[in-house]
């Protein structure tokens, strides 16, 4: 496995310390497996839609990683926010819509999923575990807050939120 | 943005005015879905969110005006890709106003035009205050009509 695929997908990145300890034939077992769970995961509609947003978000963090990329003085999306940002994204559980990324002006990427017919759910991502998220479920049903992200699950309200999406 | 640079007696911004926020960035809308995302309404860090008053205009004129105003103008011009609009009244509602007349890129001049939107919460309001933000962002983006260059 290369070295920018282990940064690009953190939680095999614990596994491949581990198996470096363990020698060549656990490296070639990791690396296989690895292989083998992208091979999987793009061959599914689901899948492919998150791929479609892995590649955003590497487009993004192409074009957003120096100081004022949109030319009205924007912080720099740093290596740590798109790696925070990689792992928020792996999280994404099945069965809820893909998300559409963007940058933001302080440095942050923010995910937007989006109702068939109106509303949306927005969470913000930056270096810390924070995320700020609002949600617009329909008239008189809007709310905001702060949840914890800690790296493996889409915190409970803003996966509710984004379940409660038309 | 320095004092004493927004044009003086600038006409107040009626609520049923439309205005538009020009972006330059293909990140900030989906173009198969049609939608606004909440980024592109979303402050800058000195939160004052720039737009035009476009009342009146057509496609055409407001793509121009978009790029010799706000795309010609940033510290590295760049192509006006979109610009969304929604009227003046879908702001004011969530307590937000307007400065009229100011710069759009401090130190180039004001432009009648040109407003900003101010009265978000403040950055001093931590994470909480950035999601408010995020909310009204996002209002915002529902309601807006986006439209491609």
């Amino acid at each position: 496995m290369t070295s920018a695929a282990t940064e690009y997908f953190p939680p095999f990145a614990d596994y491949s310390s581990s198996s470096r300890s363990a020698g060549d034939v656990g490296r070639l077992v990791h690396g296989e497996f690895f292989i083998a769970f992208r091979e999987m995961r793009t061959s599914t509609a689901l899948w492919g839609e998150i791929h479609s947003a892995e590649s955003e978000l590497q487009a993004i963090f192409a074009k957003c990683s120096n100081p004022d990329w949109d030319g009205d003085g924007a912080a720099p999306i740093t290596d740590m926010t798109f790696q925070q940002a990689s792992r928020f994204l792996l999280s994404h559980p099945a069965g809820l819509p893909a998300p559409s990324l963007s940058a933001e002006h302080d440095g942050r990427i923010s995910f937007d999923w989006f109702g068939r017919v109106g509303g949306r759910v927005t969470a913000s991502v930056g270096e810390s575990s924070s995320i700020p998220y609002a949600a617009i479920l329909g008239p008189g049903r809007v709310k905001h807050g702060v949840e914890q992200f800690m790296g493996d699950r889409i915190p409970d309200d803003i996966r509710d939120s984004i379940r409660k999406l038309a | 943005m320095p004092d004493g640079v927004e044009i003086a007696h600038a006409v107040p911004v009626d609520p049923a005015e439309v205005v538009a926020r020009f972006t330059i960035n293909d990140g900030h809308y989906a173009k198969s879905k049609g939608k606004v995302k909440t980024a592109m309404f979303s402050p800058p860090s000195h939160l004052r969110l720039s737009v035009f008053r476009v009342e009146g205009l057509t496609d055409a004129t407001t793509a121009e005006l978009g790029q010799a105003e706000f795309g010609d103008k940033l510290s590295v011009p760049k192509k006006v890709l979109a610009w969304a609009t929604v009227t003046a009244r879908k702001m004011t509602v969530h307590g937000l106003n307007f400065v009229p007349g100011s710069a759009a890129q401090p130190p180039i001049p004001a432009h009648a035009r040109h407003a900003d939107v101010v009265g978000w919460p403040a950055i001093e309001g931590g994470d909480l205050a950035k999601s408010k933000r995020l909310e009204m962002a996002g209002l915002l983006a529902e309601a807006a009509t986006l439209h491609l260059v």
